[in-house]
Formats: structure tokens, sequence, C-alpha cells
């Protein structure tokens, strides 16, 4: 559907003053919470038809959730409908204009896929249906202890307005039929691209994946990583520089010399599958083994990861603070952290997405679930993957985002 | 007079729709709008836009594909008219073929003939493949299309689906003309036929079809599901920066969208305006042949027309090309560079794409029919009216109910979205159903506007003198006799309303999906056989309506009494 | 000389009417009389050339002593007025005129050699005019001039006279025999006064009865 087109930032922060002003009830808070136990939840949740708005780009993911809805329409009588985006962006800007417009039930999103600067605006925006998260009875299924970003994204805590869904961790992909050595370091990437002109390129941020290239080579060239965990402040620029003199000598040997750039990240690995270019990545470590499975990639393509780490972070689900079903939603949250939906969840063949719950506390017939899962054969092990770097504080994003809209689109 | 009130509230319909959408539009463009926090007018949503990177660009990627686009797609259907059909009916043979061809180009919506398209041209595409068959080519070339900056991506695409649209328009046209006896005096007249028919139908012929030409030209700038797929991309085009701009979650950048959108505007009306001056030049320029006593072509001519008929048939195999592609990557197991067929087949991508299928569908259907059924019945009515104003009112009536396909869908469409947002609702069936019918009304009512003066008034006349009631004599003689027209009415109407694309994405309030807008969403890399099912599917139901509409109005045309 | 030579249409195997043979010389019209129905203007289509598809024609027609048969329809250089005078809307009366002109000579010679024929006819200063102004008779004039202007070698009449009112039918039918005078000119009416003032030979189409058609 429709891309996020970046627009100058500057004005962003004058957006909460303009929802002040507005003429509509701005009296105390918005949020509603849950009510009751989980039965009584459980109860209401029958008949509701809930709205699951998430990014519809993947057809693997698409099927995945047409199967979640067909097992929690059969075990909890709760139809849930997958509005596909093309950028969870549209979502949110829908909720903020639902407020805007006074309309406090019966909104348009019940229940939405979220992360990082997205769920910060609803947050900060106090535009979140919560906390629900600890009601979920697969919840404590979950250890934040083992997997500290299940309760912090991208740095900014959760506090129960949002359920864990799945781990993400940066991983590059190569066709090992084209590309001998992959290049394991943003240096090795740049001669590895001179030395092969037009075989690698990265989609246009701001699409998350295309943000996340950009925070991942930020973290490979500038001088002090730990300051990206703190706001950007003054002196950003300082920490941004080497980035960009990375980024000017790497485009010129990018696919369509630069010009051009994907808009998406299965866009990319689309490019691989035709052969225009050898590499890509995605946050999803099995995604090139369940792409091979499904015969979308050739099953010569292997994963890598960069050798001084790579970022890793959660993906969520939160409910808007008018879903006009919060109780079906929470069921099919709930549904969505169960081992058995976990488990399939992270099948290679399926969609490949590792689980957020905790081994450690799962009963012996679950934790069997996922122990006889076969890993795809362009699936990093977990030695492989290593300690994921943390996402660098959500301030960051604008201000790459702008600027690399700045130097290298128009 | 009564009729006469009928009849005008009847045309205020879109001229209030449009008009209130320009309001709301002009407005935050200009800083007012309380409900989003805007109080006072002021420049600032200007000074936004302007700040844009790439605004510049955008505008002339916008103007480029749409001024490239529209004169090479209006010669080629002349061309093509002049070639199939000089005379008004298609001749046999090799003419005929082409004819029905350019009838399947015009009845595949735009997102699926853009998809298919984009796969044909990409650098890994189907042509590249085709030709690796002979060529020593083991990796694709590093060539900027589709997307390509200037556009002319997408101005091939818009060439290749506005042809057909035009080549229809002016075959329709073509009855008023007289042009068997016209093209019997040139001949005597020593004219050679090809030059004859250029000299003496088409320039009256273009004067006909003005009206599709302008709205042709205005969907060419406001195309925003084939400018997401064949477009540039940093930056795209005008129309879909735009409604890029309403999906972002800080609601000041309405503001700017609006300005933008109503930039827009000015650009369809530059356009426009600038198409008016190259008619008036053209026809000057032209003037002067049509007497100079040529009559057979000289080289020049012959040239042209020798290379538009390559144009028209390289434009044919593409476009053959481009509708198979979809339906062939829906039965495909794999489909791998550089091979030129797919390994067949498998229904395996339709059986994973029906569940989710169902909801598009229902809801594409569902619109559709109800937005055919009230533009119906509202151009019966509209033309049951009509025969109370004078033929001068008549006509600025229907230019009224033709303005939403010339006014810039984007600002029209968004200030109606912002009004929405303003009185607390968000988009939803009813909303899109609504916007469907502006869209779709004016094509219903200038497809039954010609049969319905056509038909004999011989027959009302003798019914109303059988002491019939007015009404009684328009649903049992007129509707009845007019059966055919009224379906293939429906069938355009269905189709129409099944292509559109922004109306649903700003009116749908995110949460109707149609098989249009998921076709689109579905495009952006994931699964190419899966865009296949939905594009293929989408095809199939406009094919379907305008089969159904054929096989009715075939049985209708069947004496009753043998 | 216009000559016809056994010529017939046919309609699935079955003539319209009897064959017809004529020759035509210069000065000296020939009429083909015939009621409605009989073929008369499918004859005129065949020998111009735009015989709709379905309908056959036998015969042989020659023109100068060459049989003109194989020429496509421009090539054929019959002129031919119509009962309407089918002036083309989207030209001037002028431009209507330097139609019919043959190519070649500079702009202002064409122009002068238009106000020339119009002054002729007594329509001096009409070039600008748009047709549809004009009065019946005057239009009528303008058709005749546009044919004799693109130089014709013979000239064909379908009924041209028939939709005039008396008075101008009789004035405009003597200018057309006058200006024609040069040419060989050959007329189709169901008229008999047409035939009168044409004053050579009439030729009677004579129609086919058909089994099992009742007429």
């Amino acid at each position: 559907m429709m891309r996020r087109t970046c627009w100058p930032r500057r004005r962003f922060l004058t957006a909460a003053g303009a929802l002040a002003a507005l003429p509509v009830l701005a009296r105390g808070s918005w949020a509603r919470t849950p009510k009751g136990d989980w039965r009584g939840i459980r109860a209401m949740a029958r008949g509701q038809v809930v709205h699951f708005n998430g990014w519809g780009g993947d057809q693997r993911i698409n099927d995945y959730i047409a199967w979640a809805a067909a097992e929690i329409k059969a075990g909890a009588e709760v139809e849930v409908r997958h509005v596909k985006l093309a950028d969870t962006a549209e979502a949110v800007s829908r909720i903020i204009a639902e407020k805007a417009a006074g309309r406090v039930t019966g909104g348009s999103v019940d229940l939405i896929w979220i992360n990082g600067e997205n769920f910060a605006a609803l947050k900060s925006k106090d535009l979140l249906f919560g906390p629900f998260v600890e009601l979920l009875p697969n919840f404590r299924k979950v250890d934040p202890e083992e997997k500290p970003t299940t309760v912090l994204d991208f740095t900014v805590p959760t506090e129960g307005y949002e359920s864990p869904w799945g781990m993400a961790q940066l991983v590059f992909f190569y066709d090992s039929a084209r590309v001998k050595e992959p290049p394991r370091s943003m240096a090795a990437l740049k001669s590895w691209a001179e030395a092969n002109p037009g075989r690698f390129t990265y989609p246009a941020p701001p699409d998350f994946l295309g943000t996340t290239f950009l925070k991942q080579a930020l973290y490979e060239t500038t001088a002090d990583p730990t300051r990206l965990l703190h706001p950007t402040g003054q002196n950003a620029a300082m920490a941004t520089a080497p980035l960009w003199t990375y980024l000017d000598s790497l485009h010129p040997h990018l696919w369509r010399k630069g010009a051009a750039f994907p808009r998406s990240s299965s866009e990319m690995r689309q490019l691989v599958a035709d052969g225009e270019t050898d590499i890509y990545f995605a946050f999803n470590p099995g995604d090139a083994s369940s792409a091979i499975a499904q015969d979308l990639l050739p099953d010569t393509v292997r994963a890598f990861v960069p050798s001084a780490g790579s970022i890793g972070n959660t993906h969520f689900l939160a409910i808007p603070f008018n879903s006009s079903a919060p109780e079906g939603a929470m069921v099919f949250a709930d549904f969505l952290l169960s081992p058995e939906a976990q488990a399939r969840k992270e099948h290679a063949d399926v969609w490949g997405d590792p689980t957020v719950l905790s081994m450690a506390r799962l009963e012996p017939e679950e934790r069997k679930l996922f122990e006889d899962l076969p890993r795809g054969i362009a699936t990093p092990t977990p030695e492989e993957l290593g300690k994921p770097l943390p996402e660098p504080h959500s301030s960051w994003v604008p201000t790459l985002e702008q600027e690399w809209l700045n130097r290298y689109s128009a | 007079m009564r009729a006469r009130i009928a009849w005008l509230a009847l045309v205020a319909v879109p001229g209030v729709a449009i008009l209130a959408g320009l309001v709301f539009v002009l407005l935050p463009a200009f800083g007012y709008f309380p409900a989003l926090g805007g109080t006072s007018l002021s420049l600032q949503p200007w000074r936004d836009l302007l700040a844009y990177p790439g605004l510049g660009s955008a505008a002339r990627a916008t103007l480029i594909s749409a001024l490239v686009a529209m004169p090479i797609a209006l010669g080629l259907a002349l061309l093509a008219l002049a070639w199939i059909a000089p005379l008004g009916r298609a001749r046999t043979g090799l003419p005929l073929l082409a004819a029905k061809f350019l009838s399947w180009l015009l009845a595949t919506p735009h997102a699926a003939f853009a998809l298919g398209l984009a796969f044909l041209i990409a650098p890994s595409g189907w042509l590249v493949r085709i030709a690796a068959r002979v060529l020593p080519i083991e990796t694709p070339p590093d060539l900027l299309v589709p997307h390509d900056p200037y556009g002319l991506s997408l101005a091939a695409g818009l060439v290749l689906k506005e042809m057909p649209f035009l080549f229809f328009a002016a075959l329709t046209a073509l009855n008023q003309l007289d042009a068997p006896r016209m093209m019997a005096i040139g001949a005597s007249l020593g004219y050679q036929p090809g030059l004859a028919w250029f000299k003496l139908i088409a320039p009256r012929l273009y004067a006909l079809i003005r009206l599709p030409v302008y709205a042709a030209l205005a969907y060419s700038l406001s195309a925003v599901d084939m400018a997401l797929v064949l477009g540039p991309a940093a930056p795209p085009t005008l129309a879909l920066l735009a409604v890029d701009l309403t999906h972002d979650p800080d609601l000041a950048r309405r503001f700017p969208a609006a300005a933008l959108a109503l930039a827009h505007l000015a650009l369809t009306l530059m356009a426009l305006g600038i198409w008016r001056a190259c008619e008036l030049f053209v026809a000057r320029a032209l003037r002067t042949l049509l007497a100079d006593g040529v009559r057979s072509p000289t080289l020049i001519w012959r040239w042209s027309a020798q290379a538009g008929r390559a144009l028209a048939g390289l434009g044919i195999v593409f476009g053959a090309l481009a509708i198979l592609a979809l339906p062939l990557w829906s039965l495909a197991a794999t489909w791998r560079f550089p091979k030129a067929l797919p390994d067949c087949c498998a229904l395996a991508a339709w059986q994973r794409a029906l569940p989710d299928l169902w909801l598009p569908f229902r809801h594409s259907l569902s619109i559709a029919l109800f937005v055919t059924l009230l533009a119906l019945i509202g151009a019966i009515a509209w033309l049951q009216l009509e025969r109370f104003v004078t033929h001068r009112t008549r006509l600025k009536g229907r230019t009224i109910a033709a303005l939403p396909l010339i006014v810039s869908d984007v600002a029209f469409l968004m200030g109606v979205q912002i009004l929405l947002l303003g009185l607390g609702l968000v988009g939803g069936w009813l909303p899109t159903a609504l916007s469907h019918t502006l869209f779709v009304f004016p094509y219903v009512l200038l497809a039954l506007a010609d049969p319905w003066a056509r038909l004999d008034p011989r027959y009302e006349r003798s019914a109303l003198c059988l002491g019939a009631s007015p009404l009684r004599v328009l649903v049992s003689v007129r509707l009845p006799l007019l059966l055919p027209a009224l379906v293939f009415a429906a069938a355009l109407g269905c189709a129409v309303s099944l292509s559109l694309y922004l109306p649903t994405i700003l009116m749908g309030g995110g949460r109707i999906t149609t098989l249009a807008t998921e076709a689109i969403a579905l495009s952006s890399g994931g699964d190419r056989r899966i865009v296949g099912v939905y594009g293929t599917t989408l095809a199939l139901v406009i094919w379907a309506g305008f089969f159904a509409a054929y096989w009715i109005a075939r049985r209708a045309a069947r004496p009753a009494l043998t | 000389m216009l000559e016809l030579r056994d010529a017939a249409i046919s309609h699935q195997g079955q003539r319209l009417f009897a064959p017809v043979s004529c020759r035509i010389q210069p000065g000296r019209p020939v009429t083909i009389m015939g009621p409605s129905g009989a073929g008369k203007s499918s004859l005129l289509a065949w020998l111009t050339g735009v015989l709709p598809p379905g309908l056959l024609g036998e015969g042989d027609v020659l023109l100068d002593g060459h049989s003109i048969l194989a020429l496509p329809a421009h090539r054929r250089r019959l002129g031919i007025l119509f009962q309407d005078d089918l002036l083309f809307p989207h030209m001037s009366v002028g431009e209507n005129l330097a139609f019919g002109l043959p190519a070649g000579a500079d702009r202002a010679t064409r122009q002068r050699k238009v106000e020339e024929a119009l002054a002729r006819v007594e329509l001096a200063g009409f070039a600008h005019r748009d047709p549809l102004t004009l009065s019946g008779g005057e239009r009528a004039r303008v058709a005749l001039l546009r044919v004799l202007l693109s130089e014709p070698k013979a000239l064909l009449l379908d009924e041209p006279f028939s939709k005039l009112d008396l008075t101008l039918r009789d004035r405009f039918r003597s200018l057309v025999f006058q200006s024609a005078t040069h040419l060989p000119v050959l007329l189709v009416s169901h008229d008999p006064q047409d035939s009168i003032a044409a004053g050579g030979e009439v030729v009677q189409l004579r129609a086919i009865h058909q089994p099992g058609r009742i007429s």
C-alpha cells in the first residue's frame, strides 16, 4: 500500500501541542484498562471481530496470521481480520487521527503489530489500552531477565502496554553460488561492493530495515558506540559523520549505482531471487530458510552475521485506546504467545521467527515442540548469532532518516 | 418545473461533493482547520511543502510522465482506429482480432496491468529472460527500470492503458460522423483513404472525444496505483507523495498535505492548459495542411505512420505479455532468472491465498454492485429528467457529472477525508462506496446517454397513447428496450469501481481492503505468485462482468417473436 | 468517354437488375432511371470503388478506353455529387474548395483559384464562411464547385437535385449540366424531370423479380 514519506521532522514535536489545542474532550487519561479476570475476558471476547493491523508485505507471515486466525476462531470464537499495511505508520496515523476526531470507542484498529518509534509515539501520547500483558496467561512463560528486549522496546520500557511476539536480530544472507566469502564487516562490505558493483543494496529509509542498516553501519563506524544508547542531544553530527563518509563511498558501487533503492525488505529479497543482487539482510534469522522452503529463494543461499555483532530487538502486539474489541485482541495476543503458536512461528517452513518464550519456563512437552524444530540450512546457530547489540535510543532514528533523505533522495 | 428542479438537484450532487472537497483542502492548505489545531490563516503549510527535498523532481516526473504518455496514447488510438475500423465497424480479419485484444486490454484493471508490465520490463523481468534464451545474459543488466526518475516507465504503462480507452471512446463517437459517405467523397476527390481519414474524420472525431482525452490526462497525473508500481521511487509522483503524507503519524503534516493536494490540482489545471494550448497550436498548424490538396501521404507522413504502426505492434506485444504475466505467475511453482517460462504448474499459490482472498473479494464485489446500482438509478433518473432542459444546459450538466474524472481526485478526496476527520468520522464501507459512485457515475451516464437518445421515440409515444403512465412507460417499454445498453453500462460501472485504488485508500479508513488495494499492497516484493493470484482474480471478476453483459445483451437482442 | 459494359450488381448470387451497357460522351449526359431499391446507388458505389462487402459487381467500366475496376477508389478520378451536399463541417467554404483543388501551387494561387470559382457561381466572398451558415442552394453550388475543382474525368450524379425545392432545383440542374459540358456525366434518378433536363440517353434499370419475394 503506502510507504511513509520521511517528512522534515522539525514539526514533529509540535504535533503534541496541536493535539492539546484540540477542541475535543481533552480531559483525563484516554487509555482504558482491562477489567475482570481472564475467564471473564475470554467470555467477553466471544463473538468479537478483531481488526489486526500489521505489515502485510510478506505472504509467509500473512499465511501464518491466517492460520492463527482460523485457530482462534475455532478455539475462542474470536474473528480476526488481518488488515495488511505497507507501513505500520499508516495505522498509527489513523489512531492519532481518530483521537483528534474525538473517536474514543469503536476505533478502526483493534490490535496492532508494532515496535520502536511507533510504540514510543503511541505510548507517549497515551493512546494505548492497558497495561494488559500481565493478564495474559502465556506471558508467564516469558523471562524478561533472559531476554531483556521483551520488556524494553528500543530502550523504552513497555510497562505492560505491549505483548512480545517475536525476537529479531539483523542477519545477512548471501547466495553461495555467486559469493565465495561473504563480507562480515561494513569495511569488508565496501571492498566487496567495489569488486562486485551493482550486486548489493538496502531498502530506502524510513523502511525499518533500511533504517536498521544505517544503525548497524553507525555502530561499526562511529567512534564511541555507547554514545548511541543515549538521546542524540548536541553534537550528534560528530557521531554520525563517519557513517555519511562511509555511505558516500559505498553508494556508487550499489545496485543502480545508488540512484534507486528497494522499498522494503521483501523487495530486497526479491532482488536476490531475481539474480539482480547477491546479498540481503533481514531481522528474522530464519528468513532465508523459510524462503527457500517456499521456493522463493534458491537453496544456495546461506546466512552470516557481522563479526562485530548485530542489532537485535523484539516485536510486539499492542491494543489502541479505542479498540472496539480489546478482549478479543487480548485473547488473540495470548494465543500468539502460546508455545504451540510460537513453535509454529519458529518453524523454518512457516516463518522462522524466533520465540520470545524462555525454554526454562516451559513444560517438558512444550519444550519438545521447540527442540523438534528442524533448523533450516540458511539459519545461523545461536553461537553464530552471538549476543545482539542493543537498539540505539529511538531519537537517533529521525536524525538518521532525515539526513539520509536530504543526502540521497531527490 | 418540478422536473427541472429534480434534475438540478441531481446535478448538484457531484458538484457539491467536489466543491466541499476543494473547500476543505483549501482551508487547511492555508493553515486553517481548528480540529487539527490550525486556528489562523498562514503560509506555513506552503513553506513546509517547499522545504520537502525533491518536490521539484516529483512535480517534474509527474508532468513528464503524463505529457509524454498522452500524445502517444492519443496518436496510437487514432492510428489504430484508422486501421481497425475507419468507418465505425471493425474490419474483418486481423483488425477485428486487434479490436478484441484492445477490449481485453481496456478491461484489464490498472493495478493488475501495471504489476504485469513491471515484471515484463524489469532488468530481471520477462523480456530480458526471453532475450537470455539467445543472448549470453547471465546476470540482469543494471538498468533503472521501472521506477526511473523521469517517470518514463510510468508513461509507458499509461500509454498502454489509456490507448484502448481513447480508442473505444473514439470508436463510439465515430458513429456520429457519417464516416462512410465522408470517406466516399474523399475517395471521389482522389484522396488516398488513410490520408482522407486523417483529414476528414480525425479532426472532427477529436472534437467529440475531448472530454475522454481530458479525463485520461487528469488520470495520468493522479494515478497512484500505477505510479507505485512503475513510477519513480524517491521522490515519487506528486499524487503519491500527497497520499503518503496523509499516512504520517504526525497530524500536523495534514496541513502541508493539503497544500500539496492543492498544488496537485494546480498542476492538473496547468497540464490541461498546456494541452489546450497545444491543441490550438496543432489545430492551426494542421489547418493549412487540410486544404493543401495533397492527396497521397508524403514521405514524412508515411514514415510516421510506419513508426506509429511499429510502436502499436510493440504495444500489443507488451500489453499481451503484461496481461499474461500475472496468471502465469499465479500458477508458477518457481520462476527464477533467467528462465523464460516458469516451472509449471502448481495451484499451491491459489490454495494458499484463497482464505485471505475472500474478504477483499467480498469488499470489492459488494462495493462494485452497490455503487453500480446506485449509479444506474441515478443515470436513469438523470436522463429521464434531462429532456426537460435545453440542449446547452444538458451539456453543462454532463460536464459537471464528469468533473470527478477531470478535477484532481487527490485534491478533493483529501478534502473530503479532512472533512470526515473534522466531523469525527472515520472512513469505512459507506464513504468508500459513495466516493466510488462519484467516479462510476459519469462512466455509466455517458455509456447510457447515447443509446438512450437513439431509441426511437415512437415506442414511448405509442405506449403513452395506449394510456400507460410515464413511469410504466419507462419501466416496461424504455428500460427493456435498452436492456443491452443497461447491462453494458452496469459491467462498465463494476469494472471502474473494482479498479479504483485511490478513493478506497483515502476513504476506507484502513478497514476496506479490495482486490486492487491488496494486489498493490502485496506487490512490494513479497511473493509474485500471490500477487499473481490477486491480480488475476481482479481481472477475472471484471472480465466475467463484461462476458455476462455480452451474453445478456445477445440474448436480449434476439427477436421476442419469431 | 465513360463506358459501362454489361454492368450489374448481385447480392448472394442474385442480380439486382438486368445488366446495363452505355457509352457516355462529354456534353451528352446519360440518365439511369429506376425505382428506389433497384440498385442505382449500389451501381454508383461500384463505379466509384466503394461497394459495401456482400455486394458483387460484374461487367466492366472503361474511362477513356481503360478499365478502371482494378484501380483503388481514389485513383479512378470519378467525381460524384450526392443528394446531400456533404460539405466538410470542420472546414470553411474556401477550405472545402481547396480540398478539391489538386496539390501544388502556392497558397496565394490556390486562394485565388478558390475565389474565382466562387465568383463564377455568384458566391464571391464566401470563402471564409462556415458551410453551416449557407442556404441549401448555396451549399449545393459549393459541393459542385468542389467536385469540378478536383478535375475529374467524369461526373456521377446520385440524385443531387432531389432535396432542393422546385425553383432551386431547376436552376441548380442547369448550372450542373452547363458547367460539366466538357465531361461525361452519368445521372441516376427516379425523377423523369431530371432525365428531360439532362437531355440525353435514358437507361431504364429493370428490377429482376426474385422467386419467393413479393414486390
